[in-house]
């Protein structure tokens, strides 16, 4: 379905390697080549990437404290007071709870919207709607979430004014402790579901049509349509925007922190703004370290069981 | 006129209106955010700590506007994000392609594992790594500094894999007939490689100068002075030193929307482009 | 190959220049003969406006020094300071906020008080305010304010007024009083009789309710104990005005308003805070026209509180400018200038002479109940507050949304702290 061919270059590379025979200056000039052009790179890389992740884990098992001289080694200490933290249990499960929301939401939301989008029979409002719909993704999603909190507002914000207007009583969008993490999710669903919509739609064009004339001419109805044809012709773009959506919103991070910084009763106190106010409040590095840690066997977890099973369902 | 002619010439096709309907009704809903940002925008200062709950402005003023301009380096702002995405973008481009090009069509000793290793970092959170990075950086008194922004995004993990998928589909003889003609080793990259993945690294450029404008985390932990903030954490930071005045905010809000919705609607179609190519790939 | 050079040499020069141009403003040195300090602090609109006349007249009178002025917000001040001098790039003089300071101290990042200054320094500075800025003995930062958010109660007169009500003089009577001032519709505060949830005074009041009762919350190993009945009680009763006299609510905790915002947008009638919170009201709602009413004791007792050290300056160790920056401390700390500074940012002199001066009271009558406790006033002790602050307040949400009981809540509380205090 793509339009690059993706085996055939690794089998003629490998002819090149191996079969023409090379001078040794040639052999040399490559070799200086590649040493020139990939030292900088992967020092780059080491320094900032590698490294970094190697530090982190060893760091969680230190009592880490930049503006301490001396950090001392304290095993798995930190770990072990992860499981009586129940500030930290709270932000785990506020984190799983945000993403198994979030994530089918999403992807359910912007399949729909993108196969309406796909059936528009106009170019120019195909395009126009396509763009609206894009249009929150191109925001900072720190900015959007600033413009968002004046909208929860409980006096002045304007979901609260409408329902006024509609004699009802306002809502604590942002304070009430049953009710805050869902609004950081719409909140969310709004800023991001451009990407998906625009991958979703890209996928469904990519079904070639004559699948659901043929369908059509058997009689089947959209809702079988949709499923016999849509759904299993689309499960790669999905797989893809599962995975990566996921894995996004593991570490969302902005609009915790500027809509509601973990508030009520730590009802929104995800993973990822635990990691920071550890790291940065608290300067407690060890022990943001070690919750970082978790966050990234979670998230490792989580993706390896995807792939899994969207092969298992390729196969099939 | 074309589209209700359309419809028209299909003797009224009632459930695509009511789909077009449905459509443009979430395309509302979605529009809804910056309306409210702009109208907000325009209220007084006066209207505003009143506590009215009118939607449109009473009396339409630019006063957000003009604290935004006047007490804040909104330029600057621009311009140091401008600078960090731009060089962001530039070095991206260049590395991913060159490494992408060496990985793919190239062989020596640990090749295999330094493309593993690069891969496998894609895979781990920012999270984790933002804290050594953060002592790195400081180590290298690069903090407050927008030199901490360009450094460690120099090269992109996703950048150089998608390069050299794209690389591995040209063909070699075409890069052993431009070595017999003797071009050298970079000649080759830089004029025959390089325009045959120009979509790609669209895609790539637009991703990561999109990720650099937006970045937010990393940004709040190494910067410090409002000089040399980027866009997304002045917005931020701007509004906790008016969180009365919300108005000073949005207008802060409407003016870094403008230029971004403009570049955006000029880049759109390769924007589209590069998306669907990545979500293929 | 040369290109792919000549391609990595172009970055780096343009990195190098980038990074030159940025730096070029803010380096604290001495160019042209000038001795640069950086002077970080927050962005408390008086705050600033005090600062920056201090730097104005200070640079009149020493065309030698420039003194170049960075604020923050509160939330982010908090962080930067401590990025900046775990990176050992920290500014010349900051003006911190005292419980900030042990941990700097601790790891000997601070230039402590030069010696000519430093019995000045311990005889003409209250005790609570210079706490958390003394390490064995030694003073390592000049308060420049008693920090207090007890003592004092924003009160709306015209609320009163309708309500026929007088300002209360006992707890029962503000409890009452309270009660009666609560607008309540359709099951919903609109308008708080009394409010204490915020982020500093849940804390606060807490801790006064169990001095007030002649307890303690310190055990001699350095450890807290919230099982004590003092504490049961202190935080039962704080429990009790939301539940019971339904007077506040968690409503607006977690908000981006403070209980201060409330009552100045005539969202609650009577509010504990510090004395800055009028000065703020002033400056972000024209707001003037209420009393700050002395908050009355729990008990028979005086009302003895808890405070932590305030705002106060500090130098870095690392400063090259040690001698310069605490000449300009000096300067500001002195009584007539510390006056000033009291007065403009309505807080509780920490430096006595200017505490006692009657003019003081006469520019600023408002403050009398805050100057009228001051006798009152312990020191919290060295502990991180702000830890301590949102382990109370997580707490007591729980607490007050009775998702747990008092003594659950409160030995949570303690072992969460005792859990830090032992890091």
């Amino acid at each position: 379905m793509s339009s690059i061919p993706e085996s055939t270059g690794t089998k003629t590379a490998i002819e090149i390697k191996g079969g023409k025979k090379r001078t040794q200056t040639q052999i040399k000039v490559q070799n200086r080549f590649i040493f020139f052009s990939l030292t900088p790179i992967m020092i780059v890389f080491i320094v900032f990437s590698a490294i970094p992740i190697v530090w982190g884990l060893v760091l969680s098992f230190y009592q880490y404290n930049p503006l301490q001289e001396h950090s001392p080694f304290i095993g798995l200490r930190n770990y072990m007071d992860l499981l009586k933290d129940d500030v930290f249990i709270k932000s785990f499960w506020n984190t799983f709870k945000f993403v198994i929301i979030a994530v089918p939401a999403n992807i359910a939301i912007t399949l729909m919207i993108a196969i309406g989008v796909n059936r528009i029979r106009n170019n120019m409002f195909r395009n126009l709607f396509r763009t609206i719909y894009f249009l929150p993704c191109i925001a900072p999603l720190a900015g959007s979430a600033v413009v968002w909190s004046t909208m929860f507002n409980k006096d002045t914000g304007l979901f609260n004014v409408l329902l006024n207007f509609l004699h009802m009583p306002g809502v604590d969008w942002l304070t009430d402790p049953s009710l805050a993490m869902y609004s950081v999710i719409a909140m969310t669903l709004w800023a991001d579901m451009g990407f998906n919509i625009v991958l979703f739609m890209a996928g469904l064009d990519s079904i070639p049509k004559m699948f659901y004339e043929a369908a059509e001419l058997d009689g089947a109805n959209p809702w079988k349509r949709f499923w016999n044809i849509t759904v299993p012709l689309l499960s790669r773009t999905t797989l893809f925007v599962t995975i990566m959506t996921c894995l996004a919103y593991f570490q969302m991070f902005p609009q915790f922190q500027i809509l509601t910084n973990g508030e009520p009763q730590n009802e929104t106190r995800v993973l990822a703004l635990n990691i920071y106010d550890h790291a940065f409040t608290y300067m407690n590095m060890g022990y943001a370290s070690a919750i970082a840690s978790v966050l990234f066997v979670i998230i490792l977890i989580i993706t390896i069981i995807q792939l899994k099973l969207g092969k298992s369902q390729w196969e099939y | 006129m074309g589209i209700l002619g359309g419809i028209m010439k299909k003797k009224l096709d009632i459930p695509y209106i009511i789909l077009f309907l449905i459509v443009s009704m979430g395309a509302v809903i979605m529009f809804i955010p910056y309306l409210w940002m702009v109208l907000s925008s325009l209220k007084g200062n006066h209207e505003i700590l009143s506590g009215a709950t009118n939607i449109f402005p009473q009396k339409i003023t630019f006063e957000g506007y003009k604290t935004v301009l006047n007490d804040a380096p909104f330029i600057r702002w621009l311009i140091n994000s401008l600078i960090s995405s731009t060089l962001i973008t530039l070095a991206t481009l260049f590395t991913s392609a060159l490494a992408g090009y060496i990985f793919a069509k190239f062989k020596f000793r640990g090749q295999k594992l330094s493309f593993i290793l690069i891969l496998a970092t894609m895979m781990v959170p920012f999270q984790v790594i933002m804290i050594p990075r953060y002592l790195i950086v400081s180590d290298l008194g690069l903090i407050n500094n927008l030199f901490a922004l360009i450094v460690p995004n120099l090269i992109s993990g996703f950048g150089i894999f998608l390069a050299k998928q794209f690389i591995e589909a040209i063909p070699n003889d075409l890069i052993e007939a431009a070595r017999i003609d003797g071009a050298g080793e970079f000649r080759t990259f830089w004029s025959l490689i390089l325009p045959q993945i120009k979509p790609a690294l669209s895609a790539v450029g637009i991703f990561t100068f999109m990720a650099a404008w937006n970045d937010y985390l990393w940004p709040l932990i190494v910067l410090n002075d409002l000089n040399k903030m980027t866009v997304p954490l002045a917005l931020v930071f701007f509004n906790g030193q008016h969180l009365v005045n919300y108005n000073v905010v949005m207008s802060a809000g409407v003016l870094i929307m403008i230029p971004v919705v403009i570049v955006f609607l000029v880049f759109q179609r390769q924007f589209i482009k590069g998306m669907t190519m990545t979500g293929m790939k | 190959m040369k290109n792919l050079k000549v391609i990595w040499v172009v970055f780096l020069m343009l990195l190098l220049t980038l990074s030159a141009c940025s730096n070029s403003e803010s380096t604290s040195g001495s160019s042209d003969g000038k001795v640069n300090l950086t002077w970080w602090s927050h962005d408390g609109p008086t705050f600033v406006k005090a600062n920056k006349k201090f730097i104005k007249d200070y640079e009149a009178a020493n065309p030698n020094v420039k003194i170049n002025l960075q604020i923050y917000p509160y939330d982010a001040f908090v962080q930067k300071l401590k990025a900046a001098y775990a990176s050992k790039n920290p500014p010349d003089m900051a003006q911190v906020f005292g419980s900030w300071v042990p941990e700097y101290t601790k790891n000997d990042l601070l230039s402590p008080v030069p010696d000519e200054m430093k019995d000045w320094v311990k005889s003409g500075f209250y005790e609570p305010a210079l706490g958390a800025y003394t390490h064995d003995e030694v003073p390592y930062g000049i308060p420049q304010e008693y920090n207090i958010e007890n003592g004092g109660v924003l009160a709306n007169p015209d609320m009163f007024k309708n309500a026929g009500l007088d300002y209360p003089k006992t707890w029962d009577e503000l409890i009452t009083d309270a009660q009666k001032l609560t607008v309540t519709q359709n099951g919903k505060i609109q308008v708080k009789g009394f409010d204490f949830v915020n982020y500093d005074n849940i804390t606060f009041t807490f801790l006064s309710l169990i001095l007030q009762q002649k307890g303690e919350y310190w055990t001699k190993d350095n450890q807290v104990n919230f099982s004590t009945p003092e504490a049961v009680k202190a935080m039962d009763e704080l429990k009790k005005f939301v539940t019971d006299y339904k007077v506040t609510n968690l409503r607006d905790f977690g908000g981006k308003l403070d209980t201060s915002d409330l009552f100045f947008k005539n969202k609650a009638a009577m509010v504990i805070r510090g004395p800055w919170s009028i000065a703020e009201g002033k400056e972000n709602y024209q707001f003037e026209k209420l009393d700050y009413i002395p908050m009355p004791s729990f008990t028979e007792n005086p009302p003895y509180f808890a405070a932590e050290s305030g705002w106060g300056e500090i130098v870095a160790k690392s400063s090259k400018h040690q001698e310069e920056a605490w000449k300009f401390i000096k300067y500001m700390t002195e009584k007539e200038n510390a006056k000033y500074f009291n007065i403009t940012t309505f807080t509780v002199p920490a430096n006595k002479e200017a505490a006692q001066d009657p003019e003081f009271l006469k520019a600023l009558p408002k403050m009398k109940a805050s100057i009228d406790v001051l006798p009152y006033g312990m020191f919290i002790g060295i502990i991180d507050t702000d830890f301590l602050k949102k382990t109370i307040n997580d707490n007591f949400q729980l607490i007050a949304a009775d998702k747990v009981s008092v003594e659950d809540g409160l030995k949570k509380i303690e072992t969460t702290i005792n859990q830090m205090l032992n890091k």
